[in-house]
């Protein structure tokens, strides 16, 4: 039995009353100038997510998904509305808001090391304990020996890693993953999908995860959001059964997965337009 | 092989040009002639006179490269910092971009009068202008997205512009400083043609009045040593300090 809430609903979300609200959208609106027109990227955009949740939001192409993270990350601001971290409206970038792009960012001047440390540095982390840290990091994610390398020495499941070990080098306790893994082939998804997954549940991170694979959501999310067309807004949510599993791979191979999928698909079809 | 190609054809040419006027088929009068070149080399580099006009136009254009591109790039740089300005002058960065900087040779000269300073001041503004445009280019195709990391992980905008904008820019500044230091030494090289009593431009002016054919042209052969040197040590530095924009490498070579 596919479990979709009624988005408006009090009831969104698992466990409403223990979990406390980490990002809230309340009737977000914000527009765009492109050239001569003003695009509407989102009208009234209401959800929220909750502590430790795993949330998906999947959508066409244009739906404002992007925006989204910015309005999150305090680099854009709602035209109306507003959006809250913790409670509070987000003015600026915060320290507990970390996000991760399908381009990893590294700087190819940089070294990976110095490419890990980029963020302690600039919160004015000591030399000593920010290599430590560093060190540490691209040890624990499978790049030792590779410290010294540049970003043009490495594969792109590699370079993924480093930026990974960037994000987490300072600690956020939000992740806005914006489709992180969609540069990468098949087979280098399907294996980073599951250390990702593996990774944040341990670090207990709150993620929200922006994508175009039905799929992946359906393996790595205790919650699918479904945004519509441009102008976006969410209009479908759906309840994962599987998250307390934690191994996508695992779930893949469930018949429910299907169920799933297919119910995603559904919803989010109407709005595909080729 | 190709290089045996290329040092055969040099001497051919050379050998015809020589055997050419030896022969009274060429004349030296409006030719010149290799031997005489090689000679007059050889005989004012041993008595300091060449090296010393040599080193003049060195040293004009060094120093008039140096503070230009310096000067040049600052500004440049300095605009990312108000979008607006940056839009307001960007129409004159275009007519002064399309504009042969030589022009105003001249009127440097009337301005800075006959010696090196005169010169000088044509390559400062020259490769001001230059590397103005190029800073300038090079901070717009900064990456929006890693400055956005930034501000995100935690930098304000002077960490932006030292992290991200900066060393982005830079590879754009050095395409812009090879293209500058060959037109600061065509620069400094036209003032003395117009108005000089030193340097290797000057040379060339006096020796051509003169009808001294053969000095002219060694003039001409160390300007051109001058220009390859140059150019090979603006690669040079290009390699080394960006060996990181080049083509990936294999991981594996990699493994400490």
């Amino acid at each position: 039995m596919i479990d979709q809430h009624d988005v408006n609903s009090a009831a969104s979300g698992q466990d409403v009353v223990a979990r406390r609200s980490r990002i809230h959208f309340r009737g977000v609106t914000k527009a765009f100038q492109q050239g001569e027109k003003a695009v509407i990227a989102l009208e009234d955009m209401t959800f929220q997510i909750f502590d430790q949740e795993f949330v998906s939001i999947i959508g066409p192409s244009g739906c404002g998904k992007s925006t989204t993270l910015k309005l999150i990350s305090g680099l854009e601001f709602p035209a109306v509305g507003s959006v809250e971290v913790d409670g509070q409206k987000v003015t600026k970038p915060s320290k507990k808001v970390g996000f991760m792009l399908q381009k990893d960012l590294l700087l190819p001047w940089r070294s990976v090391l110095r490419n890990v440390t980029i963020g302690l540095e600039l919160r004015g982390v000591p030399a000593k304990e920010r290599d430590d840290k560093a060190r540490h990091l691209i040890s624990k994610y499978g790049l030792a020996g590779f410290e010294n390398a540049y970003p043009r020495h490495l594969s792109g499941g590699m370079r993924q890693r480093v930026a990974v070990a960037r994000t987490l080098a300072v600690d956020p306790e939000i992740l806005l993953l914006d489709e992180p893994l969609s540069a990468l082939d098949f087979q280098t998804k399907l294996k980073m999908e599951e250390e990702f997954v593996r990774i944040l549940k341990e670090e207990r991170i709150t993620v929200m995860l922006i994508t175009h694979d039905i799929a992946e959501a359906v393996s790595v999310s205790d919650r699918v959001l479904v945004c519509s067309a441009r102008p976006g807004r969410i209009k479908a949510e759906f309840e994962m059964p599987f998250s307390k599993e934690h191994d996508p791979q695992m779930i893949r191979g469930k018949p429910e997965f299907m169920e799933y999928f297919n119910a995603l698909w559904q919803e989010l079809k109407v709005d595909v337009t080729v | 092989m190709i290089a045996g190609w290329q040092i055969g054809i040099t001497l051919v040419a050379l050998g015809t040009w020589e055997y050419l006027v030896r022969n009274g088929v060429a004349s030296a009068f409006f030719f010149g002639q290799p031997s005489r070149i090689f000679a007059y080399l050889l005989a004012s580099t041993a008595d300091g006179y060449l090296v010393k006009h040599t080193w003049v136009t060195l040293y004009e254009e060094i120093l008039g490269f140096g503070i230009g591109t310096a000067v040049g790039t600052a500004f440049g740089l300095a605009l990312w910092w108000s979008p607006y300005l940056s839009r307001v002058l960007e129409p004159f960065a275009v007519v002064l971009n399309a504009t042969p900087k030589i022009v105003v040779a001249p009127i440097l000269v009337f301005w800075f009068g006959i010696g090196l300073t005169s010169k000088v001041m044509i390559a400062v503004l020259i490769c001001a202008i230059v590397a103005w445009l190029g800073a300038f280019d090079g901070w717009r195709n900064a990456d929006g997205d890693q400055m956005d990391m930034v501000r995100a992980i935690g930098g304000r905008s002077w960490d932006v512009f030292s992290k991200i904008v900066m060393p982005s820019s830079l590879r754009w500044i050095l395409a812009t400083a090879r293209i500058n230091i060959g037109l600061a030494l065509i620069g400094v090289i036209t003032g003395e043609f117009l108005s000089s009593t030193q340097g290797l431009g000057y040379l060339v002016e006096y020796s051509s009045e003169e009808y001294h054919m053969s000095q002219t042209l060694a003039a001409i052969v160390v300007i051109a040593v001058l220009a390859m040197v140059q150019l090979h040590l603006v690669n040079w530095i290009e390699k080394k300090l960006f060996a990181w924009a080049y083509e990936p490498e294999h991981a594996m070579e990699f493994i400490s």
